[in-house]
């Protein structure tokens, strides 16, 4: 160490021990410029990916690779009118169940032996009616037997 | 060879004896630390990174332009300065092509100099003593009174020297980084430290038994 050095040591020892801290809006305006030129520098590649594939909607093109936001919107939208009719069914559960009834009605309404006079009894496969003579052999006119007496 | 890029510190407080609390500078060592993958990190969209990076490199950066200029509101706007180079050369940072302290501590040394210079051709003459512009000129007769008269030993040296004095001895950087942030040699480094160091300790040691240094 030589002379100056030895004599100097004191002076600048008290000078490092001054604080020298940047103030609080200073760092905030860092971050801030921080914040902005990063925006403009995403700008920047957006518009370069637009020009990359040659059209003129860059800036448009980029922005839809941007991740997606939160669907908030979407799940507080109210329902379309055929989602709010399904719904009133009861779901597709219901759908299927009241498909599926109408379908074993229709079946049983052709397969079926079913006469009102006398009482019908539906045993399986067919309905057999307690009086088997009064029952006509073919269903199709059985359907309209029934369809005239109910009027 | 860059104690600030390469070790990355973490700021400590430390009673002294007076009362009075210092800050150090303790090292981390993690990967997350390393000042260029946060700079990409950056880049690449992350604000965190970019608050680190303010963390780390800000203050150091304000030291110097503080000791520089001697103004508060200069070294601020040369500190946000600094750090605005810095975020707009992110995307083209090389790792590896030079230390990122080194580099924001160039370019701020640069804009110190260049407001120096133009401080000088606005009113070269009639620039008024620091210490009498300063509001609590008598406080400055207290505790502080050392470093005030330093300061003004070093406002009266030539830019290049007076770097060097705060790189070295305030900044405790090392010789050859100083070499690289003035974009010269080791041996034209301690050349101006030396130079710069017999000017002081002539301007400064009439003072030193008025300033309590007598027996250093």
């Amino acid at each position: 160490m030589t002379a100056e050095e030895r004599l100097l040591a004191p002076w600048f020892a008290a000078a490092r021990a001054e604080a020298a801290d940047p103030p609080l809006t200073l760092l905030s305006a860092i971050l801030a410029d921080a914040a902005e030129i990063r925006s403009e520098i995403r700008g920047e590649i957006r518009g370069e990916i637009g020009g990359e594939i040659g059209s003129d909607t860059g800036g448009e093109i980029g922005a839809a690779r941007e991740p997606a936001a939160a669907p908030a919107a979407v799940l507080a939208a109210p329902a379309r009118p055929r989602r709010r009719w399904l719904q009133g069914v009861g779901g597709w559960k219901g759908m299927t169940a009241l498909a599926a009834c109408a379908a074993v009605g229709f079946w049983i309404g052709l397969a079926g032996r079913v006469t009102i006079e006398d009482g019908a009894v539906w045993a399986g496969t067919r309905a057999v009616a307690a009086d088997a003579d009064s029952a006509p052999d073919d269903p199709v006119v059985a359907f309209f037997d029934l369809a005239s007496v109910e009027g | 060879m860059n104690g600030w890029a390469s070790a990355p510190h973490r700021c400590h407080l430390t009673a002294l004896p007076g009362g009075a609390i210092l800050p150090q500078m303790t090292p981390i060592r993690d990967a997350e630390s390393d000042d260029a993958s946060l700079l990409a990190r950056y880049a690449g969209g992350d604000q965190a990174a970019a608050r680190l990076l303010t963390a780390r490199h800000a203050p150091r950066v304000f030291a110097v332009a503080r000791r520089m200029l001697g103004e508060q509101a200069e070294a601020e706007d040369v500190t946000q300065e600094t750090m605005l180079r810095l975020w707009r050369i992110a995307p083209e940072w090389q790792p590896g092509e030079a230390a990122l302290g080194t580099w924001l501590y160039r370019v701020a040394a640069n804009l110190c100099i260049d407001r120096l210079r133009r401080r000088r051709e606005i009113a070269s003459d009639s620039l008024p003593e620091r210490a009498d512009e300063a509001p609590g000129a008598l406080a400055q007769i207290e505790a502080d009174d050392r470093a005030a008269a330093l300061h003004r030993a070093l406002r009266a040296l030539p830019d290049r020297q007076r770097l060097a004095i705060v790189l070295r001895h305030l900044e405790e950087r090392s010789n050859p980084e100083i070499a690289e942030i003035l974009d010269t040699s080791v041996e034209a480094v301690e050349s101006l430290l030396g130079r710069a160091r017999r000017e002081l300790a002539a301007r400064l040691a009439p003072r030193r038994e008025e300033l309590g240094f007598g027996d250093g």
